[in-house]
């Protein structure tokens, strides 16, 4: 209210420093994609007392979950864009694939990405009776032996994505490998560790409970990583003479409408900073590193990229997930 | 298989000090209240409690979370019992006989089986978990999506015994749950059934639907009355009446076990769990009983049968939880968020290196079980006063609990509309005679078999043989088969020896 009296004095007095605008001088909501106990939403919850102290106004996080976050992203485009409503959400592959799958009337240019703070990485990992030791050999039987060869993926995920293009690339029918497509995590990697598929593809976050039963063939990355004794993609691939494009796991973040980014710049400036802010401290860094949360600072101009280039690598090989 | 050495140091653990039991009665008081509660879940109690256990050790942490568990598996029965609004879905089959129960003023009876099974199935949960919690789950990863199919299919022909006025009108009902249990997006990433509509496309949301369906419906039908029980002379809560009913889930040895062990090993899997451990237990039990047609009339069996099992699925899943680092459902996702909180990563490694830590888990729950059982005798004198409230107040107050509690599990409308919508539609099918629990019962597990049937189906890139590959599903099928037609089959058997001898 105050606001728009503040801005209604502004445009009558003429001389309207943009900077005079109060923001935000009143809550804030962070509106998470994911229902309670998911990444993203620790994620949120993790960030959300922080930066209520930086922007000196409560924050409050609602959760609005469903579609895979398609119920969310509509929400925050018919929200009012002035800055007081946060996406908190895993982006990247999530808001693609309402995108692209999921029959979504928005487009990727209709949010502005503010910062992208936690990425996962995907992990490609044999059962460990399957007698898989290497990425050639495994796509060798599959090429081989059409119809032996069973995998399991989190559906329309980066890994599902990895699969799909790795069988391209190599020039194997699809058809060859038996891939079950499942709805969770938890489900996909029991089917691995149970030696029910022979291998999966899936982000390597949250494999730990079950690397006893895993020989990881592959991480999905341009170098290798301490947790995973495995060959960047691309290294593993060099026998057979092939090169795939490194797909990002997957990318949580904040954003907010881009239209809200339009009308008010310096609102977003503000937010921008605070989140900045919130991320160079110590204290908040600790505290995620204790609960294994992301806590980068990319920025806007780099955030608004990766999801771009996300995007048009999934739009590129849309057809092959279906 | 038992470590010694790591159960005294489980046991020093828990009771070096005091600090560790401070949390259990007040999490068991959570439990009780969100399970009984319609539309307060059990994994929606933990999530608003989590941030509490940053201040707590692991250990700590863990037991509250437990206590909440443990609390919020007998809470769900409460409402299932004194209402028939099963407060979560694992209590569906609490309601079938519980509040048959319950209409002709045992009330106090029934709350005190289901009391003394869930005592009874945490318990044994527990037990099993402490004998054998890895090859347990190292026996859930070993079930693939044939053997689920096979069990979950197990688990539908309980609607054909759902009748109704006629058996058509049953199956005709689990058919069309059935078919609105598939609406959404299946596990292929296809929408379907939608209509347009964005917020379909996760489907129906099964808890809200149910809530409509059972209590609304139940609600409208009573709106005539004065009160839940008729005669004013059972409408009384006594205490007496409840140890009755304490010591008759006694007697029944073999439903206790049975449930407790098909709730272990179907709770342990994960998607499953609890939701469809109470139906199984319920339909063996009505099976094997030498009285079929007195289930659903009120047999404490029936309320033996689902409280056992779904109170000893919270052992199984905690079983993939530590052991694998997988969380079967909503209410060990949060504690998966509760051992990252503590830098702790479950799996095979955690159990062999920290297996003091699951002891004491462990043990924790031993001793739950006596709170629960305390507590619980000092709350349901409290919860059974709601047969005193008369209709015209009880009514609006369970369904502004309902519409309430459905926004809190979708975060909008859509959770409100659907208990609404249900609700009518829940009242048509009464009406019209068609079994409004067959409807349920499709919804909940035809959605759940059509996933499994479509990853068996991936994962044999479509050739039947497959089948032939897995012994277990073999055996489930076959169980399935003797179970539907054994008497038939040996009666026919005998028929043609007679013939043959004469």
């Amino acid at each position: 209210m105050t606001g728009t009296l503040a801005a209604l004095l502004a445009s009558l007095t003429m001389t309207a420093p943009v900077a005079a605008d109060e923001f935000p001088d009143r809550p804030m909501d962070l509106v998470v994609g994911f229902g309670t106990g998911g990444s993203a939403d620790r994620m949120t919850r993790a960030m959300s007392n922080f930066l209520s102290e930086e922007m000196g106004v409560p924050v409050r996080v609602t959760n609005r979950p469903g579609a895979g976050t398609q119920v969310s992203a509509n929400y925050i485009l018919s929200r009012p864009d002035d800055g007081y409503t946060l996406y908190a959400s895993t982006f990247a592959p999530y808001l693609t694939n309402t995108i692209l799958t999921g029959g979504a009337e928005y487009a990727i240019d209709d949010f502005s990405f503010i910062n992208f703070q936690w990425f996962d990485l995907d992990l490609i990992a044999a059962n460990k009776d399957s007698g898989f030791e290497d990425l050639p050999s495994l796509l060798e039987e599959i090429r081989d032996n059409p119809g032996q060869v069973r995998a399991s993926v989190v559906q329309g995920s980066a890994g599902h994505l990895m699969v799909r293009l790795l069988l391209e690339e190599a020039g194997i029918p699809q058809e060859n490998l038996n891939l079950v497509t499942y709805n969770s995590g938890g489900e996909a990697r029991s089917a691995v560790a149970g030696g029910q598929v022979h291998f999966t593809s899936i982000s390597a976050e949250g494999s730990e409970g079950i690397r006893e039963f895993l020989t990881p063939l592959a991480v999905i990355n341009d170098e290798r990583i301490d947790q995973w004794d495995a060959p960047p993609i691309n290294e593993a691939l060099e026998p057979m003479d092939l090169e795939v494009p490194v797909l990002q796991g997957s990318m949580r973040g904040f954003a907010v409408s881009s239209e809200m980014e339009r009308q008010y710049p310096e609102r977003f400036e503000a937010l921008s900073e605070a989140i900045q802010n919130t991320l160079a401290r110590k204290d908040v860094q600790d505290h995620l590193a204790s609960n294994d949360i992301g806590g980068v600072w990319v920025g806007p101009e780099r955030s608004n990229e990766l999801m771009r280039e996300n995007y048009e690598i999934f739009e590129q090989y849309a057809h092959l997930l279906n | 298989m038992i470590d010694l050495a790591a159960v005294e140091q489980g046991l020093a653990l828990l009771f070096s000090s005091f600090a560790p039991w401070m949390v259990v009665v007040p999490g068991i008081v959570i439990g009780l209240i969100f399970g009984a509660t319609p539309g307060l879940q059990i994994s929606m109690a933990m999530a608003i409690f989590l941030p509490m256990t940053l201040y707590m050790d692991f250990v700590q942490a863990m037991l509250f979370l437990t206590a909440i568990f443990t609390g919020g598996s007998f809470g769900s029965g409460i409402p299932a019992i004194l209402m028939n609004i099963p407060g979560t879905s694992s209590a569906i089959a609490t309601a079938f006989d519980g509040y048959p129960m319950a209409r002709q003023g045992k009330h106090n009876q029934a709350l005190g089986v289901a009391l003394a099974s869930s005592v009874i199935g945490v318990l044994m949960g527990y037990l099993i978990l402490f004998v054998m919690i890895q090859p347990l789950s190292f026996m859930v990863l070993k079930l693939g999506p044939a053997e689920m199919f096979a069990i979950i299919l197990w688990g539908m022909t309980l609607i054909a015994s759902l009748r109704g006025e006629q058996m058509l009108k049953g199956l005709m009902a689990g058919f069309v749950g059935m078919l609105v249990g598939t609406i959404g997006f299946n596990e292929l990433g296809m929408a379907r059934g939608t209509m347009g509509q964005t917020y379909l496309l996760d489907g129906v949301p099964v808890i809200p639907a149910m809530m409509g369906m059972f209590a609304a419906s139940e609600l409208f039908k009573l709106a005539n009355k004065g009160y839940i029980v008729e005669s004013e002379a059972s409408r009384k809560v006594r205490i007496g009446e409840i140890f009755q009913g304490f010591k008759m889930a006694v007697t029944y040895p073999w439903v206790l076990i049975r449930g407790g062990l098909i709730g272990v090993f179907v709770g342990a899997v994960p998607g499953v769990g609890s939701s469809v451990s109470n139906l199984l237990s319920y339909v063996e039990t009505q099976r094997r009983d030498e009285d079929p047609s007195s289930f659903g009339k009120g047999n404490p069996k029936g309320v033996v049968a689902s409280e056992s099992a779904n109170s000893t699925s919270e052992a199984g899943s905690m079983a993939t939880l530590l052991a694998l680092g997988i969380p079967g459902g909503g209410a060990t996702a949060v504690m998966l968020a509760a051992f990252a909180m503590h830098n702790i990563t479950g799996g095979p490694q955690f159990i062999r290196q920290q297996t003091d830590v699951v002891y004491a888990i462990i043990f924790a729950n031993f001793a739950q079980v006596f709170l629960l059982m305390v507590i619980g005798l000092l709350f349901i004198p409290l919860l059974a006063n709601i047969v005193k409230v008369p209709m015209r107040y009880l009514i609006p107050s369970v369904l502004v609990l309902a519409v309430m509690g459905s926004f809190g599990l979708t975060g909008n409308m859509t959770g409100p509309a659907t208990v609404l919508i249900f609700a009518v539609v829940g009242w048509l099918l009464r009406h019209y005679g068609y079994s409004v629990p067959a409807a349920v019962i499709g919804m909940l597990l035809g959605a759940m078999a059509e996933k499994s049937l479509l990853h068996s189906y991936q994962i044999s890139g479509g050739d039947l043989a497959y089948v032939f590959e897995r012994p277990v599903t073999m055996i489930i099928l076959a169980l399935l088969l003797v179970s539907l037609f054994g008497q038939r089959l040996v009666g026919w058997f005998r028929n043609r020896q007679r013939v043959a001898s004469a």
